[in-house]
């Protein structure tokens, strides 16, 4: 007999923790290379995840059996994340001041037909250790919609019922995390040598 | 930023609307047509969309080349077993349920023939054993 759907009216709660260890630890190891952007270190990704399931394995009698786990995993993570790892580390929010320097810095970005070829080479050659570190410096609202939409997948809505603030400030994030993003890149390119054309 | 001819859709607002339609965010089926027309009639606009489009799939191969560490074993093992520890010891749970129920009747000349509201709720309390 196969059992499509989860009676949940039916489901003992031992049955429902097996089902939770079933389901949830398949995520181990996506929640962690997330933990490690938002943290930037392993031993406070490895807390964070921790956390994350028991968190997850308390209130896993309010997950809707069918939506989707994924998300609702990363909305944990996300708001322990949030509550209390940010206070933790003394990484204060940053201020509307710096947020306009960085929007500033990205829109001062003009691309010319040189410049764009030169853009593309760049991210191509470009080595792992350079994108962990630009992602690394990026501020950390940006980074956060910037990995879930582009690493994660997760849609506009999905990444702010996620975070916790509207779908617009998830779009001006993810916007000006993009393109601090790529003007770090670019940086590190030319900082590097390797978005110059290379002549043999 | 443009080709000179006039568009049903201005160019500033296909460029504007670029990232949307890339990341799929665009619902209206009208609107994508739209901008699509305007592609097709515009080559600046057509080349910064396929730039745009470029860089977005190349920024999301970067990261998700980059950003796929994996938990060391012993991470998952610590995991599982702290899981397993506690469906075994049980949390302390109980379960309220309660059902409420109103009944109006009003005599056969007035409003109110009869009303019935059922509230049924039922709450969950956990009690994680430390």
């Amino acid at each position: 007999m196969m059992m499509t759907e989860i009676d949940v009216v039916k489901e003992s709660a031992e049955e429902r923790n097996l089902r939770f260890e079933r389901d949830a630890l398949a995520f181990t190891d996506q929640l962690y290379s997330a933990a490690l952007r938002y943290t930037k270190n392993p031993h406070d990704a490895k807390d964070l995840v921790q956390d994350t399931y028991l968190k997850a394995f308390a209130s896993f009698h309010q997950f809707e059996p069918g939506t989707n786990l994924k998300a609702w995993l990363y909305r944990v993570l996300t708001t322990t994340f949030i509550n209390s790892y940010r206070k933790a580390q003394r990484q204060p929010q940053i201020a509307n001041a710096e947020l306009e320097d960085w929007q500033l810095a990205a829109s001062a970005s003009h691309t010319s037909d040189q410049g764009k070829s030169a853009e593309i080479q760049a991210l191509e050659n470009m080595p792992d250790s350079d994108v962990k570190r630009a992602l690394a410096e990026i501020p950390e609202e940006f980074r956060i919609a910037v990995y879930l939409a582009d690493v994660e997948g997760f849609a506009y809505k999905e990444i702010a019922e996620i975070v916790g603030v509207p779908t617009g400030t998830i779009m001006s994030r993810l916007h000006r995390g993009r393109k601090a993003l790529r003007i770090l890149l670019a940086d590190y390119a030319k900082e590097r040598g390797y978005g110059k054309e290379v002549t043999p | 930023m443009s080709c000179g001819e006039p568009h049903a859709t201005p160019c500033v607002e296909v460029l504007g609307a670029a990232v949307f339609l890339i990341d799929g965010e665009i619902e209206e089926v009208s609107r994508v047509r739209d901008i699509e027309t305007h592609l097709s009639e515009c080559p600046p606009c057509k080349s910064e969309m396929e730039h745009e489009r470029k860089m977005h799939q190349m920024l999301h191969d970067v990261l998700t080349r980059s950003c796929c560490e994996t938990a060391p074993p012993e991470f998952h093992q610590q995991l599982a077993m702290q899981l397993a520890a506690m469906r075994h010891q049980g949390n302390d749970i109980f379960t309220e349920f309660t059902r409420t129920e109103i009944s109006i009747q009003i005599d056969e000349f007035g409003s109110v023939e009869s009303h019935e509201i059922t509230i049924e709720t039922t709450q969950e309390f956990h009690f994680p054993n430390e």
